[in-house]
């Protein structure tokens, strides 16, 4: 596990993450989800041991960190916009991380760049932007550490390499113990791949949430009633985030189970009514307009 | 993790597209040891260097020649193999890149170290054992080569790690390319950048600041202050084969700046890549020795083309402005940003004080550095340049372990060997003296006609310290202090010393007559030599030292041949006499060296301005007041003779005393053998009426100041060698004398 205490870290005058704390479980896909500057990268790189924090601690498996061969060993991280030495080949970037990462499966690797149709005898620097991303992914894959932590990694990849992708990451988290930690700005990249959200907005962690548990317990009612009367009652006895109008039709976005809203709905009587799952993003929406804060401000 | 970064897999891993480094590298050996081995070696051949003279050459390759050429290699590849591995700090990408790997920081820096070393050890390695094995296929080989060898591959190894680490220094504390260029200049300059400034505000402040001889703060500053000047003062010293103190000090300078390197690398935060410095300390203390000097230097800029009391106003202007724009310039790099030239305001108020402070201490002398005289009892010998005023000219000889002689001249006046030193340290008179000379020192930039000589003095005191000291000195003043460093110092030894000399390293005799001409005499006569040899033995050693205060009658040149090592810088192709050293002394002849001037009178040449036969007499009458000058001719015998009466050579500055020669006459005496060399002068109280005369006539008023700087040396050069000399008919004695004067210069200062 990933743990994160109370961490901060400032970049002269600019807070960049402030007393952050959160759990990364094991065997799960998180996604850390935020706006540009929410401090997505800055928490990625001191996860990876790059950045020092200056307040708090991140440790892996209980052990601290930063300038820790061993905890890094547990994890591999592709930044955003990875280096890649000049004159490289895939085979040598390969041969470069076996050197630092000793369960790195060198087979593997050839078989998933065939797989990839990429070749390992070609020049990184002629690769594109998205074939690098694969290449680092499936290094990252390759390198067998506990942990991949990956920065807007699905930013660039073809929609067929990202299915691709995900399927290479369930199908790692099945055979061994694996944990991808997805950062981007996109929720709907990682809507139906994430086992769990955190939302960070300007350096703190706004909610961190099992995605299903997080979409079993709100969910987004239409309903036309007889009498207003009707639903204002229902408004009382659900547990609102949220209320629209439109004509004589009613949505409402409410915490609970389906069962649990459904049952309370019935009782009203109503002349239409459809229980709707919610996406991540309305599902954000929805929670960071209770926390108070402004989507607009969040999401763009 | 230690054995996976010594690993040859490990390394050949991380070297893929480093190979063009040991490429270039081995290149730059190649060129360094086996080509400029065999260059050297082929021009000794034809040159025709004798088998001997090669081998002492190539020796000395070794030491010198390769230890050179290694040097710029060693530094380059330093340079090469540091920013190779550590110039990923500036770049926030490479640096997530090699700081997101599972290593620590510590052994990350020890895998960049080791595997430049790699790259820098190997061709090394390779290429010294190439020109070994080509120096001993030429027939050059011995332990004596082998262990040269081995001793210049860990020098350069020591130079290679001392830059290679000052570099990775710099990279560690600054951010980006800018920042390190100007850091890493400032490391290898500042310390003689501002030697240079500290000479010239010690030149413009302080009167009695000698700046040809770097010495105390100023040497080490130029010497020291900089890893490339203390490296370069070490290969210097260990050509000489005397590396001790200065290899002592690389080595120490070596291991602070790789523990230096070494925490700030550990240290540094990776988001620093981009920023102008990494620590902020570090940035303040730059900001402060940048500024600073910064400041003195463009006030001393606007102060030295600037001449009277105006000049300390454009001397502020210029420490204000330079203050203000260095500090602005400097913020501008910092922040990356022009918005920061006005910044840190505070920082500048108090860069601003500590130039004022600094500029304080040269304008009002406030270390007394002009007046200082180091007590008594604290010096043990002094050192004083006398070739302003001296015409002798001496040497001192030391007879080494192995039965050579080591030379010091009188143009090495500051050596050790040259040092005045009595037998209780320095006495009284003689310090009296040195008192008398900083007490009488001018006050103000203008120089007045009492002080007519100027020279430099070196202290040396019980502690080890040296200090110099440059003055002008009244002639009073000269003549306490000459008499005291023949009466209390060692001043007879120094100039005499030549007498204990055994007489067969003596190889000529040359004689300065009355007019000045040289003569060798006595030649093939050991027996005269020796008696004039003892005669002036006993006269020296009789002679007291108001003896040595009086204008002497003539000048005798000895001219040693000693035996020494042959000089590798001196060595001339095929002379299978090398292994010697020449040694000269050009002495006076007192009027109370009684025996010696007996057994001159033997040769026949005219010993004193009575003796000439002068045929004519050139007066130059010159006027201080409005340039007038006038040449007249005197020949007629009654006018010689009046004139020989006031007539006077003039040969040591202290014991002319201007009081007794008339300033405003220059003489020139020509004798039947063309015009005399000798600087003649007339004594005022024998000037004769016809001299009066026309100086009345002239309107000449009698100068207060010597114009012209003294007379300094007077140095005749007997161009025959040693065969001629020998082959020569005897000259001297009964018969008339063989002229062998060829050339006589006379330098004026």
């Amino acid at each position: 596990m990933i743990e994160i205490k109370k961490c901060s870290k400032s970049f002269g005058t600019l807070k960049a993450v402030s007393k952050l704390s959160m759990d990364i479980g094991e065997r799960e896909v998180f996604g850390l989800v935020g706006s540009n500057g929410a401090g997505k990268s800055t928490l990625l790189r001191m996860a990876a041991g790059i950045l020092r924090p200056d307040e708090g601690e991140i440790r892996i498996d209980d052990i601290s960190v930063f300038d820790n061969e061993d905890a890094k060993k547990q994890i591999f991280y592709i930044s955003d916009d990875c280096y890649f030495p000049a004159n490289y080949t895939a085979a040598d970037m390969a041969s470069f991380y076996r050197l630092y990462y000793p369960g790195f499966e060198r087979q593997r690797f050839s078989k998933l760049m065939r797989q990839f149709q990429l070749d390992e005898s070609q020049k990184v620097s002629s690769f594109s932007k998205g074939m690098k991303k694969q290449l680092m992914t499936l290094i990252g894959i390759c390198a067998g550490t506990k942990y991949l932590l990956c920065d807007e990694t699905f930013d660039g990849l073809d929609p067929l390499v990202r299915q691709g992708v995900k399927s290479l990451f369930a199908a790692e988290i099945m055979s061994r113990e694996f944990s991808p930690v997805l950062a981007s700005h996109n929720l709907r990249e990682l809507e139906d791949i994430c086992d769990h959200v955190g939302l960070l907005y300007k350096g703190g962690m706004l909610l961190s949430r099992n995605l299903e548990d997080m979409k079993f317990h709100i969910h987004k009612i239409q309903c036309v009633f007889t009498d207003k009367k009707q639903e204002d009652a229902l408004k009382k006895e659900l547990d609102v985030l949220k209320v629209d109008h439109q004509g004589s039709l009613v949505m409402i976005t409410a915490r609970g189970t389906r069962t649990e809203i459904m049952a309370k709905i019935q009782e009203k009587n109503p002349l239409f009514c459809e229980v709707l799952p919610l996406t991540l993003e309305e599902i954000f929406i929805s929670e960071t307009e209770v926390a108070g804060y402004e989507i607009q401000n969040i999401f763009f | 993790m230690k054995s996976r970064i010594f690993s040859s897999k490990h390394l050949k891993t991380i070297s893929k597209g480093q190979i063009w480094i040991p490429a270039f590298i081995t290149l730059g050996f190649l060129l360094a040891f086996p080509v400029t081995g065999m260059v050297k070696l082929s021009s000794w051949r034809d040159l025709q260097y004798s088998d001997l003279q090669i081998l002492i050459l190539y020796n000395n390759l070794w030491k010198d020649g390769f230890v050179l050429s290694g040097l710029i290699i060693a530094s380059i590849a330093a340079f090469i193999n540091s920013v190779n591995g550590f110039i990923y700090l500036y770049s926030g990408k490479k640096t997530d890149f090699y700081h997101g790997l599972p290593m620590k920081r510590a052994e990350l820096f020890l895998e960049r170290v080791v595997s430049g070393l790699v790259y820098y050890l190997m061709p090394y390695i390779i290429t010294e054992f190439l020109m070994i094995c080509i120096g001993a296929m030429r027939g050059f080989f011995s332990l004596n080569i082998m262990g040269m060898a081995v001793g210049m591959l860990f020098l350069h190894l020591l130079i290679y790690l001392v830059i290679y680490f000052s570099i990775v220094l710099v990279i560690s504390v600054t951010g980006n390319m800018l920042m390190g260029i100007l850091c890493l200049g400032g490391m290898y300059l500042y310390g003689i950048v501002l030697n240079l400034l500290l000479v010239a505000y010690g030149q413009s402040f302080w009167r009695t600041f000698f700046s040809e001889y770097q010495y105390g703060g100023f040497n080490t500053l130029l010497h020291t202050a900089s890893p490339g000047t203390l490296i370069l003062s070490m290969v210097s010293d260990y050509a000489e084969g005397k590396t001790g103190k200065l290899l002592a000090a690389v080595i120490i300078l070596g291991v602070i700046l790789g523990v230096l390197a070494w925490i700030a690398y550990k240290k540094r935060p990776s988001e620093a890549a981009g920023k102008s410095m990494v620590y902020t300390w570090v940035s303040m203390v730059v900001r402060f020795m940048v500024v600073v000097p910064g400041g003195l230097a463009v006030g001393w800029i606007f102060y030295s083309p600037t001449t009277g009391k105006v000049r300390i106003l454009w001397w502020i202007f210029g420490m204000i402005l330079g203050t203000v724009v260095i500090h602005g310039l400097l913020e501008t790099i910092y922040q990356m940003s022009f918005q920061g030239f006005f910044a840190k305001k505070i920082q500048l108020v108090i860069a601003g004080v500590l130039v004022a402070v600094c500029a304080l201490f040269f304008q009002k002398d406030l270390l007394h550095f002009d007046s200082y005289i180091p007590k008594q009892e604290d010096i043990v010998s002094v050192n004083l340049n006398m070739m302003s005023f001296d015409q002798d000219y001496y040497e001192n000889v030391q007879k080494t372990k192995d039965g050579d002689y080591e030379i010091t001249d009188a143009n090495n006046w500051a050596e050790s060997a040259m040092a005045f030193i009595g037998k209780n340290g320095i006495g009284d008179q003689t310090y009296k003296a040195l008192q008398d000379i900083v007490a009488g020192n001018p006050k103000s930039e203008a120089i007045d006609g009492d002080y007519t000589y100027y020279t430099s003095i070196k202290y040396t005191l019980k502690s080890g310290k040296e200090i110099y000291r440059k003055y002008w000195i009244e002639p009073e003043n000269l003549s306490a202090l000459v008499k005291g460093l023949y009466e209390e110092e060692n001043l007879k030894e120094q100039k005499f010393g030549f007498l204990d000399l055994d007489q067969k390293y003596l190889k000529n005799i040359g004689l300065n007559d009355a007019s000045g001409k040289g003569f060798s005499i006595f030649q093939n006569d050991p027996d005269k030599i020796k008696q004039l040899l003892e005669a002036m033995k006993k006269d020296v050693d009789a002679a007291t030292a108001e003896d040595f205060m009086q204008t002497p009658e003539v000048k005798i040149d000895f001219a040693y041949q000693l035996p020494g090592k042959q000089d590798v810088n001196n060595m001339i192709p095929g002379n299978t006499k090398a292994d010697v050293q020449y040694a000269e002394w050009i002495v006076g002849i007192y009027p109370s060296f009684k025996n010696t001037l007996a057994i001159l009178k033997e040769t026949g040449y005219p010993l004193t301005v009575e003796d000439l036969d002068i045929e004519k007499i050139m007066l130059n009458y010159f006027n201080d007041e409005d340039g007038q000058q006038e040449d007249v001719t005197y020949e007629k015998p009654e006018e010689i003779r009046a004139l020989k009466e006031a007539l006077t050579v003039r040969y040591n500055g202290y014991v002319d005393k201007d009081s007794e020669i008339y300033q405003n006459i220059y003489v020139s005496v020509f004798t039947d053998k063309g015009e005399a060399v000798n600087t003649y002068g007339l004594k005022k109280e024998k000037l004769p009426d016809f001299v009066k005369e026309k100086i009345t006539e002239l309107g000449i008023i009698q100068s207060s100041m010597q114009v012209d700087a003294p007379v300094t040396k007077e140095e005749t050069v007997y161009t025959d060698d040693e065969e001629d000399v020998v082959t020569q008919a005897i000259i001297g004695g009964a018969d008339a004398p063989s002229e062998i004067y060829l050339d006589s210069t006379v330098e004026s200062e």
